[in-house]
């Protein structure tokens, strides 16, 4: 993994996060909370193969 | 090189939709205002016994480029088919004439159904729908007034962090 993944993941945290707090000061909930929930679901699709790499190296490191 | 173009052409075009889309309610309420205009003069028309066509074609004389193509165009069709329902050329113009103006679908309909009223019925009842658009109009104003600066505000900022945001995924 390299470094410029977690640099990009923060910046779309950041991102979201300012979206986020603008369309809720304009009233706007529902595109707020969607906002949220299509960068959860973009970094989460950056960081899957990530963690089943974790998984897969927990099992051999314990012998699972 | 080229990666830095692309984010910046990104960038620029997103932060440019923003900026459009936050003068939008500036232009719209300019074309109900000027639409305001006009249904002030139809209603001094419809009172002085001009015909309708007649008076469309006196409206669009009298207003500025924008919206004055759609009174001409109804006057004109309304003078060359005199036999058609009125109603219906005005659903026909109001959707060639307004097509590239920035009045919303609720608008719109407001404006066809004055246009059921105009033409057929009595003098009284074609006063009233002018006043009713009227009284749509200016209440859509007074809240256009009232939301313009924060949806400016919003619409300039998501378009600049969305920009930003679709630079950072491409990348």
């Amino acid at each position: 993994m390299t470094i410029q993944v977690v640099f990009q993941i923060a910046a779309v945290g950041i991102l979201v996060a300012v979206l986020n707090q603008v369309l809720r000061a304009a009233g706007r909930e529902e595109q707020a909370v969607l906002t949220t929930l299509a960068g959860l679901i973009v970094v989460l699709f950056w960081v899957i193969q990530h963690v089943s790499s974790l998984f897969t190296t927990v099992q051999e490191l314990f012998n699972l | 090189m080229v990666k830095i173009l692309g984010c910046v052409l990104v960038l620029a075009s997103s932060v440019l939709l923003g900026i459009y889309y936050s003068f939008r309610d500036g232009y719209r309420m300019a074309n109900l205002s000027e639409i305001r205009k006009a249904l002030i003069i139809l209603k001094s028309e419809i009172t002085f016994s001009a015909t309708l066509p007649e008076a469309l074609l006196s409206i669009s004389d009298r207003l500025e480029a924008g919206v004055s193509g759609f009174f001409l165009l109804a006057g004109t069709r309304l003078t060359e088919k005199p036999s058609e329902e009125s109603a219906v050329i005005w659903r026909e113009c109001l959707k060639e004439g307004l097509a590239h103006s920035y009045l919303v679908n609720e608008d719109i309909e407001c404006l066809e159904r004055l246009g059921e009223t105009l033409g057929g019925l009595g003098k009284t009842a074609q006063e009233d729908g002018v006043d009713m658009a009227i009284m749509y109009i200016d209440s859509k104003v007074d809240e256009l007034r009232g939301s313009e600066a924060k949806n400016k505000k919003l619409y300039r900022s998501v378009g600049a962090a969305g920009g930003l945001l679709i630079t950072i995924l491409m990348i």
